[in-house]
């Protein structure tokens, strides 16, 4: 016993003095992991990717039409992309952007802001990418609160009420098709709201329902809180962490694999036969290792996951049952490997090529949740799947313990009898009688 | 120290490879003390007897015991056994301290023992200086040296070192020798096999020369020569050349140059001093264990 636990210490410590086997081990499935989680998450990009794009054409390069493009900018829902129209509609045809928006010459001059005046003279102008309708809703509404926005700014704004007050009783005069009785009744009503702007304290301006002190009309929030759906996964973390790991499990499979068979090959294996151990000592040494290298991984990035990225322990004695299962089953594929290989070459393209399948289609690659139906009939097949399911089980498969243990005994005696086999192969080859 | 009680006994041993018979019949005892060389060229079969003497390879017929009656095959009793196998049987990324302490623990060696072994082993090769850095940055003869200390860290009644001085410089192959000849004089008893027959003569109490299997010869260097070294030859550089025949048996005369061949070489230079004849030098050149292995195969040592 002794001796099996200095040759797996052994063999951690070489395993650890290998910068690139390290990698595969630890780095690798955990760039997987925190990869993939992030991409299903959809904060992959950051903040810029959560928003909705609009590209916006400012023709009018007016100070209004400016003032609304910044306050559109302001806006956590709305990324603002500033370009010419043909690249704004380049942009929109290529499903780059959701819309874009283009503010016509005369935006800033026209009174209503480009949505009140008459049909065909709208100042404002908005393309919506045709596959994703469901959006352009939730943009008119953005759109309609920033002009809102602008709007009450106005309002506010003594001088520039007057100046357009002024602007429209000019047009007024200068209109000659309006009735003379009607337009007399709006000379003297635009008269009297120059008048008002004219004397009214600045504090009635800002306190009236379109007064700078207020804000937009909302209809008031209820604060609720989401509840977790207890068959789902807490997060993207909780399934792409089991899958991630794998990783790290079969490039113990290959180093481990990869080592017994470099004992044979450079000597040293000699060496430990020639001491007073027997064979099964010295394979359950390696065996120890390999098993040990792959709990301690999984934990480390279990670790990691549940400081750093919030994956849940549903729960943790199941977890545990899982790692443990996992990593004897791996083992013994190890010891198949290495049993039925002759030279580093094979073991390498062996153990990697083997490995590799059973990740694609046991859930390594594509999480099981994502798997279409016909890849989960194959990922049966696969110890990498049963590895993957024995694991969620403990972190988010609402599973009873009756309903894990097939899972639990599968990799036991899968691992068992393939260690028991490589074994038997590997010490046929080694000890010649 | 005695040099007559066998500590590992082989006999009748037969190791085929298909239809090729690797070790033919060999029968040998290594006896307590001594220094017992297997000379002979590569694939002679030294490497294969050595591997069935320490439980390695079950010979195919023939037996091979230990002291006490013990078969090496059985771990347990192979403890009195070290080995240093011809390949560097060590880990690169393991230091040298670390290799020795590693195999020590897997004969039992541990705690204050332990570190006590290591540290000697690693003296008695002259690595202590070096005994952190990685194996991988060893020289050849370095590691040779390191090989040997992982062999007897566990203090081995017996030590088998297997063409231990191959790829080895002169310099780190003459440490090796003062190493082999310190362990002889603290009363190991070493199997050494070697195709170099100065490693041969200069460490060896017995020889056996070993070709295609099959023990040829075995007895001391003395008994070596003198049963299938051939004569001695003895040359002299006279003064003047003769201008009459010189009446010595099996002389031969080229101008000054004067070559006895001869079984007795006291002998034959007393009857050189005796002839009256003035001469500048004279040499003795014995018959060689090249000379022993060319007998008795018909070929060179140094063509294999």
């Amino acid at each position: 016993m002794n001796a099996a636990i200095s040759i797996a210490l052994k063999d951690l410590k070489l395993l650890l003095r290998d910068r690139a086997g390290l990698f595969w081990v630890i780095g690798f499935p955990l760039i997987s992991a925190i990869l993939w989680g992030a991409i299903f998450s959809g904060s992959g990009g950051g903040g810029v990717a959560s928003k909705m794009k609009v590209a916006v054409v400012d023709l009018d390069k007016s100070p209004n039409s400016e003032a609304f493009i910044v306050d559109l900018e302001k806006s956590d829902s709305i990324a603002v992309l500033r370009h010419t129209q043909e690249e704004a509609a380049t942009l929109v045809r290529r499903g780059k952007v959701v819309a874009s928006l283009t503010l016509k010459e005369g935006y800033g001059a026209d009174s209503g802001f480009g949505m009140v005046t008459g049909e065909g003279s709208n100042k404002m102008e908005l393309a919506l990418d045709p596959a994703r309708r469901a959006e352009s809703g939730m943009l008119q509404g953005m759109l309609m609160q920033a002009q809102f926005e602008n709007l009450r700014n106005k309002f506010s704004d003594r001088t520039k009420m007057r100046e357009m007050l002024s602007s429209s009783l000019g047009d007024l005069q200068g209109d000659t098709t309006i009735d003379p009785k009607q337009r007399g009744l709006l000379t003297n009503m635009l008269g009297g709201i120059d008048k008002f702007f004219e004397q009214a304290d600045q504090s009635i301006l800002d306190s009236g329902p379109m007064g700078k002190g207020t804000t937009t009309p909302t209809i008031p929030e209820v604060a609720v809180t989401r509840e977790a759906d207890p068959n789902k996964p807490k997060n993207t973390f909780s399934v792409t962490f089991p899958s991630g790991l794998m990783w790290g499990v079969i490039a113990c499979v290959s180093a481990f694999a990869l080592s017994l068979v470099q004992e044979r090959d450079k000597g040293t294996l000699l060496r430990l036969q020639l001491a007073p151990i027997s064979p099964a000592a010295i394979l359950a040494g390696k065996g120890f290792a390999c098993f040990t290298a792959m709990v301690l991984e999984t934990l480390l990035i279990f670790a990691i996951g549940l400081l750093f990225f919030d994956v849940g322990v549903r729960n943790l004695v199941f977890l545990a049952i899982g790692v443990l299962s996992s990593a004897i089953c791996f083992s013994g594929i190890m010891m198949l490997i290495c049993g039925i290989s002759r030279s580093e070459r094979v073991v390498s393209g062996a153990s990697w090529g083997a490995m590799l399948l059973f990740m694609m289609f046991g859930g390594g690659m594509i999480p099981l949740i994502a798997m279409p139906s016909w890849m989960l009939k194959l990922a049966d097949f696969s110890p990498v799947k049963w590895a993957i399911y024995a694991m969620e089980g403990g972190v988010w498969r609402p599973l009873s313990a009756a309903e894990l243990v097939p899972t639990w005994g599968l990799l036991l005696g899968g691992g068992i009898a393939a260690y028991s086999i490589g074994v038997y192969l590997f010490r046929k080859s080694l000890w010649r009688t | 120290m005695s040099v007559t009680a066998p500590l590992i006994s082989a006999t009748g041993l037969v190791k085929r490879y298909g239809t090729l018979t690797a070790v033919d019949g060999l029968s040998i005892d290594v006896r307590r003390g001594e220094c017992l060389g297997l000379l002979g060229p590569n694939g002679a079969g030294k490497s294969t007897t050595i591997a069935m003497m320490l439980g390695l390879l079950s010979p195919d017929e023939g037996t091979v015991r230990l002291e006490g009656g013990g078969n090496p095959a059985d771990p347990k009793t192979r403890t009195i056994l070290g080995a240093a196998p011809q390949a560097l049987s060590l880990y690169e990324d393991l230091t040298g301290e670390e290799n020795i302490e590693f195999f020590g623990t897997l004969y039992g060696l541990t705690g204050a023992r332990l570190a006590s072994r290591v540290e000697e082993a690693l003296r008695f090769v002259g690595l202590y200086d070096r005994r952190k850095d990685r194996m991988g940055t060893y020289s050849g003869g370095m590691a040779r040296r390191l090989n040997l200390a992982c062999a007897i860290v566990h203090e081995p009644e017996a030590v088998l070192l297997d063409e231990p001085t191959v790829g080895v410089d002169p310099q780190s192959r003459n440490q090796l020798y003062e190493n082999v000849e310190k362990l002889k004089a603290g009363g190991r008893t070493i199997l050494y096999t070697t195709h170099y027959m100065e490693e041969a003569e200069r460490l060896c109490d017995r020889i056996a020369i070993i070709d295609n299997g099959k023990m040829l010869a075995l007895g001391t260097l003395d008994e070596l020569l003198s049963a299938h070294g051939g004569e001695s030859a003895v040359e002299v550089e006279l003064t003047e050349a003769p201008d009459s025949p010189i009446e010595i048996p099996g002389a031969t005369l080229e101008g000054k140059r004067l070559r006895i061949q001869t079984k007795n070489t006291a002998e034959t230079v007393v009857a050189i001093a005796c002839s009256g004849r003035a001469f500048d030098g004279l040499r003795v050149t014995r018959p060689t264990l090249e000379g022993v292995f060319l007998s008795l195969t018909g070929r060179s040592l140094r063509d294999e």
